[in-house]
């Protein structure tokens, strides 16, 4: 209630993960349950260092139940669901990975038990040729004959290819969307998976969201969180959002970045030479293993 | 706190009817309970009070700076008056319903600013896109489902934008409290109310009994017994009341016998234009009639205090809804009378509602195969119809089941699957049914039995009370009121019965462009006219004896009927000629319309032939209806027929695209003037109940 932009209005911006997180800490320190911020005096709200603008700004989040309940009834009557923080069936991998900063919250639409299957990433462009498609199958049944499931960005290209060839191949799909959860689940691909159990759609936006560029990079690391090691098919060189979900990874050790040795992508290339572990079609999909020599490589060539 | 809530509402109560008001037994319990416990049922009788308890509720929230109170009410009728009553509490209320759509931007803006207290509104407007785009700026206060029997498909009036409403309380945060009321709802409705409302809700119940309400039973079994009853009895009875007919005709019918009789009648019923309703409500409520001929539209919560009689016309579906409508009378009085009229033909009618309340599990599976295909773009509920045989409105029904289980969406009338798998929860439909029918037996016990009638009645109820009335037929051992008409009168009401005529409007549009590559008929039928209703007694029965006797054929009283209501239309128009509907399988259609020419000094011409196909009346919706008679019929010959002007005569009008699309081909060799008649109706229309 406090983080979700469904019923936003002008008054009571809903708050961010990092002001969230903040405002938690402060309520458990005072052993108060988020849940009983409801029954807070002015007062109370001073005891726990909340001044009158703030927990004005509480109270008017908290009223929105009453009309939040109608935008969780339309989302739920298709199928849409919501997993938050405080919920055991939270991606652990999130949590566990990028703490603070994971999302309040999550749309969710299809198997939750999914989240806690070990995934193997893969990101590339939006707009992928005949090879990019063999190499991206290839590796798919790579990772899949390993026992991991696939996580990707649900997008057109890379994302989608990936998803639908670890769903042939018998195997799972996790995507975390960007936008348009709403119009990805009137496809009867996506119905039967998820009847099958065998995917998950998430969203830390609005399902009814179009589609935005910094939503886009936001939940990319999402999937490298959410995998124990990504697959980067065709990045482009210092632009684009294949590019900065892989150059943060490295930087902030999210997950190994396994990059195809593509001689013809320069954006691949270097993120080679920032670290990636180069691969080509004999690898054997096993991205829990990283070369030791790679691990060195990766930790001097980023901070030099 | 407690203490605070109490002093307030006695405030309240006080400043509302003078320091010495007192709450009624349990009132103030439902305001505190839903002022602190925040989820409350109340299940009281009507005329208890419930409306009170949220007013009261609203007041002390509202001073608190807590948002408005939003009461989900099915009915337009009651909000006039909660209008009124809130008003007099000093709280500023908008009604949002279908008649106030002209100020809605107005009302947004107020509900967005928090200036209004209390919001009296429909299912069918909180719903609307134009609500829901601006609901996350209202904030609400206090959330209150009015007539919550209607969120259970256990209960007897159960409404699709009722379910999502259920939905939507299970998603409302324990801080916004939330409220439900009605008069009707058994334990087992209770019991699915309570697991609607979550873990923990305090339930208000008091006993059913009105001790001022009489009830006595007649039993007579033609319509027009119950017509000479009515004339007879009606002017002994006190002040004004309602008469409850099943269809729209029969309000139509019994109101216009009635003024014809010199009783002050008017018919209410969903088919009439608005502004008639607004007459016909108005009048009634002044006491300008003595008596308003209602279907059930005229229904739940609707708030005349002193209505003194209640007639049912027809035995109710069941037990609950009896109760409801008879609920209607004596509320500010202290002793009102209603009579429930049965006898042998009543449970047809309500078998077919019982059976059809849900759609069979092949109806909803091929609606569903529809929805499905079309998963991207969507479906509309008319598109279907060209997909499956299956009738308009069990298609609705099907779409709505299919929405309430949540294996379909609704967006802009366009309907989608959801991720749900396709379910059709048979053992569940069948307990439902098994209670109507239940329920639908205790209508039927109640003629019979010896005991107090209004105990028994809240006994069905599940209110297990051993009070008597002391006021019916069966504590006072006597009728109040004579059980028999008078037989002469009786014959006269025969005769206006058989003099009933029904119209049939013409039909201006195919159902797609399929047929003649646009929609609107160039030159559609005249309004024309059919006697009898199939099967009804009088020429109804002649209509079905004639069809189906041995040997078939129409007797001679109908062709002197028909010759009487179409003499004027001949003369009046300058008819040159009657053809007929052909018939592949009999001959009794152009037997008879030859004889009835003949009777008319008009010429019998056959204009058009049939082709072999399936019989009309297997073909379930508009689609099905018009291709197949589309398919069937041609002209005989390539005669111009401009100069003509034409009776075109069938037996049988049911979904009167036989007639269409005939009208339409004598049209297309050049007549000017098609005028139809049918000996019988057997169209479900005026089968609604609405």
């Amino acid at each position: 209630m406090m983080c979700s932009h469904l019923s936003e209005d002008t008054h009571s911006r809903p708050y961010e993960p990092a002001e969230w997180s903040k405002l938690a800490e402060k309520l458990l320190k005072a052993g108060i349950q988020p849940c009983d911020l409801t029954d807070l005096s002015d007062n109370d709200f001073l005891n726990l260092g909340i001044g009158n603008e703030e927990a004005e700004r509480i109270r008017r989040l908290l009223e929105r139940g009453g009309s939040l309940a109608f935008e969780l009834e339309k989302y739920k009557s298709m199928g849409i669901s919501v997993v938050t923080r405080a919920d055991a069936g939270y991606p652990k991998m999130l949590k566990s990975k990028l703490g603070k900063s994971c999302p309040p919250l999550f749309y969710y639409a299809g198997n939750l038990k999914l989240a806690a299957r070990t995934a193997a990433g893969f990101v590339g462009s939006r707009s992928a040729d005949k090879n990019d498609q063999k190499f991206t199958e290839h590796m798919v049944d790579a990772v899949n004959r390993c026992g991991y499931i696939v996580v990707s960005g649900g997008a057109k290209g890379i994302d989608t290819i990936a998803g639908e060839a670890s769903l042939y191949n018998g195997s799972a799909y996790i995507a975390y969307l960007s936008d348009s959860m709403v119009r990805r689940i009137r496809n009867k691909g996506v119905i039967n998976a998820v009847r099958n159990g065998n995917l998950l759609l998430l969203s830390a936006f609005n399902p009814d969201a179009g589609f935005s560029v910094g939503n886009a990079m936001g939940r990319n690391r999402y999937i490298y969180a959410q995998s124990a090691g990504t697959v980067v098919v065709r990045s482009e060189y210092q632009k684009g959002g294949t590019w900065s979900g892989a150059f943060q990874s490295l930087k902030y050790k999210i997950s190994p970045v396994f990059c195809w040795d593509n001689p013809s992508y320069k954006g691949n290339q270097e993120l080679i030479k920032l670290g990636a572990v180069p691969i080509t079609e004999e690898w054997d999909g096993n991205v829990s293993s990283v070369p030791e020599s790679q691990e060195q490589y990766t930790q001097l060539s980023l901070f030099d | 706190m407690i203490k605070e809530i109490h002093d307030q509402s006695t405030e309240i109560l006080h400043s509302l009817y003078g320091g010495d008001a007192v709450f009624r037994e349990g009132q103030y319990e439902a305001i505190e309970a839903t002022l602190t416990h925040r989820r409350t049922l109340v299940v009281q009788k009507t005329g208890w009070g419930k409306s009170l308890v949220y007013f009261v509720c609203t007041k002390i929230l509202r001073n608190q700076g807590k948002g408005v109170t939003m009461v989900v009410s099915p009915l337009l009728v009651l909000m006039e008056n909660q209008f009124e009553a809130a008003q007099k509490l000093g709280l500023h209320c908008e009604i949002m319903n279908s008649t106030t759509k002209s100020d809605r931007e107005e009302q947004i803006q107020k509900l967005k600013d928090g200036a209004v207290d209390i919001v009296l509104i429909t299912p069918e407007t909180l719903f609307s896109d134009e609500i829901q785009q601006v609901i996350g700026d209202i904030s609400i206060g206090l959330f209150v489902v009015d007539e919550a029997h209607c969120i259970s498909d256990w209960g007897h009036d159960f409404r699709l934008e009722y379910s999502r409403l259920n939905r939507v309380i299970n998603n409302i945060p324990y801080n916004v409290p939330v409220l439900g009321t009605t008069a009707t709802a058994n334990d087992r409705v209770i019991d699915d109310l309570k697991k609607q409302f979550g873990d923990n809700v305090y339930v208000s119940r008091g006993s059913l009994m009105r001790k001022s309400l009489s009830i006595q039973i007649l039993k007579l079994s033609s319509a027009a017994e119950r017509y000479t009853w009515i004339l007879e009895n009606v002017p002994k009875l006190p002040g004004s009341g309602i008469i409850y007919c099943l269809t729209q005709r029969n309000c139509d019918n019994l109101a216009d016998f009635l003024k014809q009789n010199g009783i002050n009648a008017l018919s209410y019923h969903s088919g009439l234009d608005k502004e008639k309703i607004t007459y016909a409500e108005q009048a009634f409520r002044n006491n300008k009639i003595k008596v308003l001929v209602a279907t059930i539209k005229l229904g739940m919560g609707y708030d005349k205090g002193d209505i003194a009689f209640v007639i049912h016309y027809q035995q109710p579906a069941n037990i609950v809804a009896y109760y409801q409508q008879i609920g209607r009378a004596g509320r500010n009085i202290d002793r009102a009378y209603t009579f429930l009229m049965c006898g042998k033909e009543d449970s047809t009618i309500q078998d077919y509602f019982i059976e059809t309340a849900f759609p069979t599990e092949e109806e909803a599976r091929q609606v569903y195969s529809c929805v499905y295909a079309n998963a991207e773009s969507g479906i509309k509920a008319k598109e279907i119809e060209k997909f499956v045989n299956i009738r308009k409105n069990r298609i609705d029904k099907a779409l709505m089941f299919l929405v309430n289980e949540g294996m379909a969406v609704r967006e802009h009338f366009v309907y989608y699957p959801t991720l749900k798998s396709f379910r059709y929860n048979k053992e569940h439909y069948e307990a439902v049914r098994a209670v109507r029918r239940r329920e639908q037996k205790n209508m039927k016990e109640l003629t019979e039995t010896s005991m107090c009638l209004s105990r028994f009645v809240v006994n069905c109820l599940d209110d297990m009370t051993e009070q008597n009335c002391g006021i019916c037929q069966n504590c006072l051992g006597y009728a109040e009121f004579p059980s028999k008409p008078d037989k002469e009168a009786v014959k006269a009401a025969q005769q206006y019965l058989n003099s009933i005529i029904i119209p049939i409007e013409p039909r201006k549009q195919f159902p797609n462009k399929d047929f003649i590559g646009g929609i609107k008929i160039p030159q559609p039928n005249q309004a024309g006219i059919c006697i009898s209703k199939y099967g009804d007694p009088g020429y109804g029965m002649m209509v079905q004896e004639g069809k189906y006797g041995n040997p078939a054929g129409f007797c001679q009283q109908l062709i002197d009927k028909s010759a009487r209501e179409l003499r004027s239309v001949v003369e009046n128009n300058r008819i040159t000629a009657i053809t007929c509907v052909p018939s592949l399988r009999s001959t009794i259609v152009p037997d008879f319309a030859e004889a009835l020419a003949e009777k008319l000094g008009l010429p019998f011409k056959v204009l058009l032939k049939k082709s072999g196909t399936v019989q009309q009346k297997e073909m379930d919706n508009n689609y099905f209806q018009c291709d197949n008679a589309w398919r069937s019929f041609s002209l005989a010959s390539e005669e111009d027929l401009s100069d003509e002007k034409i009776i075109l005569v069938d037996d049988i009008v049911d979904s009167r695209w036989t007639l269409t699309v005939c009208g339409y081909l004598l049209s297309q060799a050049g007549c000017q003037f098609v005028f139809p008649f049918a000996l019988a109706s057997s169209s479900q229309n005026g089968g609604d109940q609405n």
